[in-house]
């Protein structure tokens, strides 16, 4: 049967990356940072990979990580309806405080509600950055600190506090604080909730979207290509935004908000220093339709944000980010082995009004897809393609060396080959293999400084532990 | 905790689907944990005994049961050769869950293992059914033994979610019983 799927998901690759192409790309949270220089939307000292789990959880409810992972951070379905239902899931004992009429005013979860990460990896590329030494070492790669989980019987939440190693800060990572509550309508039962967060899609229960998808983790070192949506982490730990959400009949999912510019780390109020900051608030959107069919489980849907960013200050011109995108989570089961497909395709129409880009409007388009085999909780094998195409633009993606683009052209493809193993469901030893067919517009000399795409081949190897 | 069952007519669904926050807290109401005589209903004649299975129907165990039972605290005996149907419900407000009938264990299963009686499963064993949904379950007792109902969405019966099906020889109709969790 693997070889089954393994075949059709060669096909599926082999349709998607033009055959022959051997090209590859990362789109892990911190190539993001090239995408905000690109699209000059703001700076911030704290952008990570934003995927992770916590022990946390799996100490308030007493299940295992895979009672609500495939392969952490991908949820299962008991994963998803924890999220859903505001992280408030408890089997833990509890402190219990009454009022003088008896009626409940404190549920405290006894066991203390943080867990930690830490990660320390190698990266080599297959030729190494002008004047620099190949083979990097970084101890540690991230170190995170979690907590949340229940607060009160409604409300819970997840907050990551991420130190970074290269800049040597610490700071608020992914934040989703959430309200939860049941009802009915059309006689089908129905979850309502709310979500106060940090990163358009963290709130999301499906790992096809920005957020929650794959890679889990990816080098912080090695070149990434440069474009990215704005959606596509863009925004991470810079706004804060409000959503509504509903669930019915585990058939309809539809959620609505809307972002606001919150940057970390810059003075405030914000004022002519500020760059990035978005007019008034930007509204997000996210539908999607889930189904379960004997052990298959398929979710489409689509999800989109649209934000006028000032270039600099806080009046005047702006320029306008439409991101329309397609989402599709798919899971089969085969006893304790699954086969997970996670896919999306993104749109951004850029209208740079306020200047800063060659041409009055461009477009950027990305779709990548991740298809991974899951050998009971121990191993799990990866293939993942990823294609950024869109309009040229010769002030955005302008020449230099290794991050910028002889042609002009946002345009990269290529594959992510993964082999992960978990001796434990606490530990992970992750094997990355990243390969570029065409980075910043070509395969060869694509920096205008003679880089090739494929010197920016990476081997990535991460040792992940969580508890 | 459960749903107070806050009703949304067809036109406050336009206006208000997405419109949350503002519905109503649920309630607690606990069930209790006790055997209630009409969950078991037998048919001599036709040798079919109907059980109504209700998953999270107390908040035992995070409402983590089947009928206010975890950990093999609740024994269904049924005689050898009888139709058992399993009328199942999830009733849990928080999670998913499926059935399936296994065979006895020192250990228990993380996830889906192959069902004792042909028949004996729900299906989408892994995904589960959330919060209102169920299935029924039709199967012949063709061997005797000592076996598992278990929630075997991965993670749920190795938390306790399961009771026990006796398939007696001697038996000469179901019953229903207690006993010391495992």
């Amino acid at each position: 049967m693997s070889r089954h799927i393994g075949t059709v998901f060669l096909i599926i690759c082999t349709l998607i990356t033009g055959g022959a192409r051997s090209a590859f790309a990362d789109h892990g949270g911190r190539d993001r940072a090239g995408a905000r220089e690109a699209l000059i939307v703001y700076a911030s000292a704290y952008v990570h990979s934003a995927t992770h789990l916590t022990p946390t959880y799996a100490r308030q409810t007493g299940l295992a990580c895979s009672a609500c992972h495939t392969h952490f951070p991908e949820l299962t379905a008991t994963g998803r309806a924890f999220k859903l239902n505001g992280y408030v899931f408890r089997r833990s004992e509890s402190l219990e405080g009454k009022n003088p009429e008896g009626q409940q005013s404190l549920l405290l979860n006894l066991v203390a509600p943080v867990s930690l990460m830490f990660q320390t990896s190698y990266t080599s590329t297959k030729k190494a950055l002008p004047g620099t030494q190949n083979g990097t070492v970084l101890f540690p790669d991230q170190l995170s600190l979690f907590t949340g989980g229940e607060i009160t019987p409604h409300v819970g939440g997840f907050l990551q506090v991420t130190f970074d190693p290269q800049s040597g800060q610490i700071g608020v990572d992914n934040a989703d604080f959430r309200f939860a509550t049941h009802g009915s309508i059309l006689s089908k039962r129905a979850t309502f909730g709310l979500s106060v967060n940090n990163n358009p899609t963290v709130q999301d229960v499906w790992n096809s979207t920005p957020a929650w998808g794959f890679p889990y983790g990816s080098s912080a070192v090695a070149p990434t290509p440069g474009a990215a949506t704005l959606i596509d982490g863009t925004l991470g730990q810079q706004v804060a935004g409000l959503t509504g959400y509903t669930m019915w009949n585990d058939r309809v999912y539809g959620e609505f908000g809307a972002y606001r510019s919150a940057p970390l780390g810059i003075q405030r109020p914000l004022d002519s220093t500020a760059t990035g900051v978005i007019k008034g608030a930007a509204p997000y959107w996210r539908v999607a339709f889930p189904n379960v069919w004997g052990q298959n489980y398929l979710s489409v849907g689509t999800y989109g944000i649209a934000a006028s960013v000032y270039p600099a200050g806080v009046s005047g011109p702006t320029n306008r980010f439409t991101d329309l995108a397609l989402d599709l989570a798919y899971m089969h089961s085969f006893g304790s082995n699954s086969f997970t497909l996670d896919g999306t395709w993104i749109h951004e129409k850029q209208t740079w009004a306020a200047g800063g880009a060659a041409n009055p409007t461009n477009t950027l388009r990305t779709f990548r897809m991740d298809a991974m085999y899951h050998i009971g909780t121990r191993y799990a094998f990866t293939l993942a393609p990823f294609v950024t195409t869109g309009t040229s633009d010769t002030l955005l993606y302008a020449p230099a060396p290794v991050s910028g683009s002889r042609t002009g052209s946002p345009k990269n493809d290529g594959l992510v080959a993964e082999i992960d193993v978990m001796p434990w469901q606490n530990m992970r030893l992750q094997f990355q293999y990243v390969a570029y067919d065409q980075f910043n517009g070509s395969s060869s000399n694509y920096d205008g400084f003679g880089r090739r795409a494929s010197d920016n081949n990476t081997l990535y190897i991460l040792t992940w532990l969580l508890y | 905790m459960r749903p107070t069952g806050v009703t949304v007519g067809p036109r406050l669904l336009l206006a208000g689907a997405l419109l949350l926050g503002a519905v109503g807290a649920r309630a607690q109401t606990a069930k209790g944990g006790k055997i209630d005589p009409t969950w078991l209903r037998a048919d001599a004649a036709s040798k079919t005994v109907d059980f109504k299975l209700v998953a999270g129907l107390t908040e035992a165990n995070g409402g983590m049961n089947f009928n206010g039972f975890g950990r093999g605290g609740l024994v269904l005996t049924v005689p050898q050769g009888w139709t058992v149907a399993l009328h199942f419900k999830n009733e849990d407000a928080n999670l998913p869950h499926s059935v399936e009938v296994i065979p006895e264990a020192a250990a228990i299963p993380t996830g889906p293992v192959p069902p004792a009686f042909e028949h004996a499963t729900t299906g989408r064993l892994e995904q589960g059914f959330s919060t209102g949904q169920g299935a029924e379950i039709r199967f012949v007792t063709g061997k005797a033994g000592s076996f598992l109902i278990f929630c075997a969405v991965p993670g749920h019966g190795a938390a306790g979610m399961w009771v026990r099906l006796a398939v007696s020889e001697a038996a000469d109709k179901p019953a229903l019983a207690t006993a010391a969790e495992r």
